[in-house]
């Protein structure tokens, strides 16, 4: 074999093989994950149609962003909470707020009472603003519910409730442990911690952390309570849910779940009574949803992720 | 008397070129002052923390990789591609940010029938977070690192269903601080990025007690 | 330059405070425990920039005045033992040019001391001694050294073909960093997989290959792929002293190009011209006026190959993945593009990086292919350039200090006190 020849071939083969071994090298990609590492919880999206009961009929779009609260009147308007401002549905008038209010509640005279992460802001009907002292340092508000005679305020930093009177003021402390009246504390993982005023005066307040719902007298006295865990469709999934919920006309509830988004209707014994809407109408891992009920048994949600009121009504 | 040939002279002042060349470049590269990929989070630059951004002078400590947990998004590829196996990414868990719960997103399968530390109702593929009750109703949940492989299943279920408290983060006595991390190449959702080697960690919560 | 150890207490305030949600209250006066951030190892840096120097004042010393094969040859080892095992073969001189020219080309890139020193201290040796780096100092020149046992010789026309390759892989590799696609050297290193007991499989095997092709074929990385021996080579070329074969006169017996593994050993030109002068200084003006044309050429080519060289960058490929999974060409997602879905970012914002990448692949290339165009014609004229010599001597460019001929070259110093024309005593022939 001449050396040409020789010197061909030794190219061809350094060469095959360099190129070969870069390529190889290039294309195989390593193994991804296999099964018993990756987390699903598509199973528990599903739904059985016949529990979903309620229709979405045309929703609001507020003007305002970050859309953080919600709330209805007596009077049927809609008050919605955004980055430093509350619009009212259906007049669309904007009444401008020291920040943005986590937790709002209308009085019958229109005066909001709006719960910054701190304090109480009372933002009257002509815009006029008053800050309520902060209840401590560890506040951190999450629900605001108000009646004729008492503000009761939600505090999931101090895991307790206030109560204050209608002008403020030293408030009563709701909440504080205590083992020999039943009452074992509020449990807050996270700061999702909501309450609601019955017809009858007495307070309802989730316990998340036991994915209860709590009955208070406005003393503090624990009068009932229900709860359920579990991922499945009749109980409360995560640490802690439900997140938000509202008393519907006739007393029963309507709650708002986070992690797996999920509006739902219970009974007054805390069974299932149906869906209002499932996980899949919802945006992946949305937080935030409020939820609440108007006369005539509509469901509002606020849905933050789309910047949305959206309404649901009960299917025919 | 030394007779310099002309390709001797052409020789020496491209030698000389080179060298000024690469002292320019040593120059120019060492001296200027490098906000690199600036995170705006360590707060180093402050007055109250010493005022002297780590970026800044080449003679610093260097860079490492971190994973930014507000950026992941739980691929499971920090356990499957880091250059070492184990790999060097292993959850963290932030204690302050923790809920405590009975009922952990992290911890427990969404299927598991009973809150308690059996197998069959843990989420962790290598049984590497352990559970001990504190009080009622606080558990308190550490990971072992030895076991840890950084897949991530308890982040995406912390995430998802708990407050966040469980993250990955690349551990630097592991990690031997490839020039180019082969997990950040294949990262998703860029979640990679270099950081000082004086401050290594890009954390959740500064109010961990932390030990070096 | 040696940094102290230093313990950095607290005050690692790494997010500016913020409100954080209060921890619940353990009645039980519960406190919970600390968390373990181990600081890295960098620390060691600065032995690493003593080690080189060190290694590589004591290689050109070695190389260029005590010239004994087995001393270079156990400095070999240690580099290969602390560069390559002990520090896991990283940073290395070979990869640190991409980090020179991220920084060059990104300002918002910052390269470490150690970096740089790492870059310039072997060129700069090069520049003086020759290329005593890749002698003792590199460790993935240490491994292929250790394994070399057998070398067969590369036909010269083969090697001398195939010289061209570093040539791409470093301008490929320079493509790369220039448009943001990452760090090609590190990525395809062969050995680093060995030094840090951890690489894909794949490339443990490419590793695994080239050793046991470099039992035969001595230092292959070196030879073919390795993108910073380009400039070795070039800085070699000018250097002020270099290493040479026989410490006396030189009495052309041809021992020592037989014995270099890698051709990089001149022959005496030949007595008689082959060639009249003037066809080659006709072959010269023709190669010199074909540089522009293949300047031109290449640049042409690399422009044209913008397609290929994008797919370099994920960025690219993702763009392309949701393309075609958008046109139906493909079905279900990956998991880049299912993250990609996720986010919040839109379609058009992805594709118009892509394309826009695709330009800057473009302009690169055109520069690319500039580049290999001109490397290839000086090396066309390098090859019709007849220099006459009247020793063998080692090519400045190639040669890698690594001291085998002079293990093989039978003159030695003691005959320098011989008369000019002597032949020397074989009584005088040492072993080494």
């Amino acid at each position: 074999m001449s050396s040409t020849t020789k010197s061909w071939i030794w190219f061809a083969v350094l060469l095959t093989l360099i190129a070969g071994a870069g390529i190889y090298v290039g294309t195989n990609r390593r193994a991804e994950p296999g099964k018993s590492f990756s987390y699903s919880v598509d199973d528990y999206r599903q739904v059985d149609p016949a529990l979903l009961r309620y229709a979405e009929a045309d929703g609001l779009r507020p003007a305002i962003k970050k859309l953080s609260a919600l709330a209805v009147a007596p009077d049927g308007k809609i008050y919605v909470a955004g980055e430093n401002a509350i619009e009212i549905f259906p007049d669309r008038t904007v009444r401008p707020v020291d920040g943005t209010p986590v937790c709002i509640a209308v009085d019958d005279d229109g005066t909001v009472f709006a719960g910054l992460r701190d304090h109480i802001e009372v933002v009257s009907k002509d815009g006029k603003s008053t800050a309520w002292p902060s209840p401590g340092e560890k506040a951190c508000l999450t629900s605001v519910a108000v009646d004729d005679r008492y503000v009761y305020a939600a505090d999931a930093g101090s895991r307790r409730v206030w109560r204050y009177g209608k002008a403020g003021g030293a408030p009563f402390e709701i909440g504080a442990k205590d083992e020999a009246n039943g009452v074992r504390g509020f449990y807050i993982p996270s700061p999702f911690f909501d309450l609601a005023i019955g017809t009858d005066g007495s307070l309802w307040v989730v316990n998340p952390g036991y994915h209860a719902l709590e009955n208070y007298s406005p003393e503090g006295r624990l009068i009932s309570s229900w709860q359920n865990s579990s991922f499945g469709i009749q109980g409360f999934s995560g640490c802690c849910n439900p997140a938000n919920f509202a008393l519907m006309p006739d007393g029963s509830f309507v709650t708002a779940e986070k992690g797996l988004p999920r509006v739902k209707i219970h009974n007054l014994d805390g069974s299932l009574r149906c869906v209002v809407a499932a996980p899949d109408q919802f945006d992946n891992g949305v937080t935030g949803l409020d939820v609440a009920a108007d006369r005539q048994g509509r469901v509002y949600v606020l849905d933050p992720a789309r910047g949305v009121v959206r309404i649901f009504e009960e299917k025919k | 008397m030394k007779t310099t040939k002309r390709r001797d002279f052409i020789k020496n002042l491209a030698r000389g070129a080179v060298l000024a060349g690469i002292a320019g470049v040593c120059g120019m590269l060492g001296l200027r002052k490098n906000k690199y990929q600036c995170s705006g989070r360590c707060g180093t630059c402050k007055p109250a923390n010493g005022g002297v951004c780590p970026l800044d002078s080449a003679a610093g400590s260097g860079f490492v990789w971190q994973l930014d947990p507000e950026k992941c998004t739980q691929c499971g590829r920090c356990a499957t591609h880091c250059v070492l196996a184990p790999s060097a990414v292993k959850c963290f868990h932030s204690y302050s940010i923790c809920g405590y719960c009975d009922l952990c997103g992290g911890y427990l399968r969404p299927d598991a029938k009973e809150r308690n530390t059996g197998a069959e109702n843990q989420l962790c593929p290598t049984a590497a977070i352990r559970r001990k009750f504190i009080e009622d109703p606080y558990y308190q949940y550490t990971i072992d690192e030895e076991l840890c492989i950084g897949c991530g299943k308890c982040v995406r279920g912390c995430s998802t269903f708990g407050n966040g408290s469980l993250y990955l983060q690349v551990k630097h006595n592991l990690c031997v601080n490839c020039n180019e991390c082969a997990i950040a190449r294949a990262c998703p959702s860029d979640a990679f990025r270099r950081v000082p080697a004086s401050e290594p960690y890009l954390l959740k919560s500064n109010q961990e007690k932390r030990i070096s | 330059m040696i940094p102290a150890f230093k313990f950095q207490v607290s005050d690692f305030a790494v997010r500016v405070s913020e409100f954080r949600f209060p921890m619940p209250e353990f009645a039980s006066g519960y406190k919970h425990p600390a968390v373990y951030t181990p600081a890295p190892s960098s620390l060691m840096a600065g032995w690493d920039i003593v080690a080189l120097i060190a290694a590589l004042t004591l290689a050109a010393i070695f190389v260029l005045k005590r010239r004994k094969r087995r001393e270079i040859f156990l400095l070999t080892l240690f580099s290969l033992i602390y560069f390559g095992f002990w520090r896991n073969g990283c940073i290395c001189a070979v990869g640190s040019v991409q980090n020179v020219a991220a920084g060059f080309f990104n300002p918002a890139f910052g390269v470490p001391l150690t970096v740089l020193i790492f870059f310039a201290a072997p060129l700069i040796f090069a520049l003086l001694f020759g290329r005593v780096f890749c002698a003792a100092v590199c460790p993935l020149g240490a491994i292929q050294e250790a394994v070399a046992i057998k070398p067969v010789k590369v036909p010269p026309a083969v090697e001398k073909v195939l010289s061209i390759a570093p040539v791409i892989y470093l301008g490929l590799a320079m493509l790369s960093v220039a448009a943001g696609a990452g760090f090609l050297i590190c990525r395809y290193d062969p050995f680093v997989g060995f030094f840090r007991m951890g690489a894909s499989f794949s490339l443990l095997i490419f590793g695994g290959l080239m050793l046991v092709l470099g039992i035969f074929v001595a230092r292959p990385y070196c030879r073919f792929l390795c993108p910073y021996g380009v400039l070795l080579n070039w800085a070699s070329k000018l250097s002020r002293r270099h290493a040479t074969i026989t410490p006396a006169e030189c009495i052309r017996c041809g021992l020592c190009a037989d014995s270099c593994p890698y051709n990089a050993i001149s022959e005496p030109s030949p007595e008689a011209a082959p060639e009249t002068r003037g066809r080659g200084a006709r072959r010269l003006g023709l190669l010199i006026l074909l540089l522009p044309v293949l300047v031109a050429l290449g640049a042409g080519t690399g422009s044209l190959l913008r397609e290929p060289l994008s797919r370099m960058h994920p960025t690219v490929r993702l763009a392309e993945r949701i393309a075609g999974e958008e046109l139906g060409r493909y079905t279900g997602n990956t998991i880049e593009s299912a993250a990609f879905r996720a986010s919040d970012t839109p379609n058009e914002k992805l594709y118009a990086e892509a394309v826009a990448l695709k330009e800057r692949f473009g302009r690169g290339g055109k520069w690319f292919g500039a580049f290999i165009g001109l490397v290839i014609g000086c090396k066309l004229i390098g090859v019709s350039i007849r220099r006459k010599r009247t020793d063998y001597e080692p090519d400045r460019g190639t040669c890698y200090s690594c001291g085998r001929c002079f293990k093989y070259c039978p003159v030695k110093a003691s005959c320098r006190e011989k008369p000019a024309g002597s032949t020397p005593d074989t009584a005088e022939f040492r072993q080494y």
